[in-house]
């Protein structure tokens, strides 16, 4: 059925048969998601306050677009 | 204790928690970039001590680099006395003008919170859109989309039969297609403007009712997106010399949904975009990518933990305050 999908011509069909497949194929594979189980904090200074209490180093990861998000 | 945070805020502003990060990026690997030919952006992985003492730092996306920095940060920070690991007066537990600052404090709690994922699909033919050892193969992003309580009730028709076929108003489709139905694959790229708008359309019909309180819905409609700029699509390569442009994205929604009229929300909500993306701006890398070819964006109900309230990276386009 996917391979079906695909073959056909640009873009693929998008109907009640090919929806399952083509969402699928969209969404991120368990091994593409794997640093979404890191305890990441969302703001800076909440992690800072954090570290500080616990006398722990951070790892800040910084982009261009909250990195939990879009980047 | 791991944090991510959007960077732009933290290297501009002059609150505490911007300054201390502005300490530590200076130590760090893009210390002293700036125009022209680098953006000045100071993005990456910084492992910091509390106090603002760099650890290690580096921007990459290969696994192996960042664990090597990593371990040169443990390495530094178990050498590093007590009296230098920590900041001399305790940080304020609360700064409101930077909370204030964030979008996430406008989180809207009870309405509809969609994960949107984008990614390129198989050419025809077994083709790919790069080459197989290159990353750009298999990239994938993700944002979120917001609509309010109010907004979310705008996609179900307030006294439902089977059948019934429901508009979605124009201003909810449209600021969806704008802000969200971009091609962000593979980095960055601008929303389009209201005028880039050539089409927008969803409706939802009516395809089950159940105790008269839960509905379910068919979600179905079109977009067409298109725009002209000058940009330069090859990053720091052409940025002496960007050349007009033009891209967009002509793309079928089709969507299954199910509203709970007791709790007055979606209880579920899947809606996937596919249709065809053309042309590159300055941040997506598709300067030897810039013909046709199709794209998918799937849009799925996001949980409410902390990761999942990050705000929509085009926020500011959603004209909330």
């Amino acid at each position: 059925m996917t391979a079906a999908i695909f073959d056909a011509p640009v873009p693929p069909a998008l109907d009640d048969q090919s929806f399952a497949a083509l969402r699928d194929h969209i969404l991120p594979r368990p091994d593409e998601v794997r640093w979404q189980q890191v305890d990441w904090r969302t703001v800076f200074w909440d992690a800072v306050q954090e570290a500080q209490a616990t006398d722990r180093p951070l790892l800040l990861w910084a982009m261009n677009g909250h990195p939990l998000a879009c980047t | 204790m791991p944090v991510a945070d959007e960077v732009g805020r933290l290297q501009r502003e002059t609150d505490p928690e911007a300054r201390l990060f502005q300490k530590i990026a200076e130590q760090g690997h893009y210390a002293g970039y700036g125009p022209p030919k680098h953006t000045g952006t100071r993005q990456g992985t910084y492992a910091a001590a509390p106090s603002g003492v760099l650890l290690a730092s580096v921007n990459t996306n290969d696994p192996a680099v960042m664990a090597a920095m990593l371990q040169r940060a443990l390495v530094t920070w178990a050498t590093l006395p007590q009296a230098e690991r920590l900041l001399a007066e305790e940080p304020k537990s609360v700064i409101e003008e930077a909370r204030n600052a964030r979008a996430e404090r406008l989180y809207p709690e009870g309405g509809l919170v969609l994960r949107v994922h984008t990614r390129d699909l198989p050419r025809p033919h077994g083709g790919q859109s790069a080459p197989p050892e290159d990353w750009r193969a298999n990239a994938w992003n993700l944002d979120f989309a917001w609509f309010t309580q109010d907004e979310a009730r705008q996609f179900v028709p307030e006294n439902p039969a089977v059948g019934q076929v429901h508009v979605v108003p124009d201003p909810l489709i449209r600021r969806l297609a704008r802000l969200h139905f971009v091609d962000n694959v593979r980095g960055q790229t601008p929303v389009y403007r209201e005028h880039e708008v050539e089409a927008a359309r969803l409706t939802s019909t009516v395809t089950g009712l159940e105790g008269g309180q839960r509905m379910s819905l068919r979600l179905e409609g079109q977009v067409r997106l298109c725009a002209e700029g000058v940009w330069p699509v090859n990053d720091r390569y052409d940025a002496d010399n960007p050349q007009p442009n033009r891209r967009g994205f002509d793309a079928r929604l089709l969507g299954y949904a199910t509203w709970d009229g007791e709790q007055q929300r979606f209880i579920a909500f899947e809606m996937v975009a596919v249709g065809t993306r053309w042309g590159g701006t300055q941040y997506n890398r598709r300067h030897d990518d810039l013909t046709p070819s199709p794209l998918g964006i799937a849009l799925t109900l996001a949980g409410d933990t902390p990761a999942e309230r990050v705000a929509p990276a085009a926020f500011g386009g959603y004209g909330w305050g």
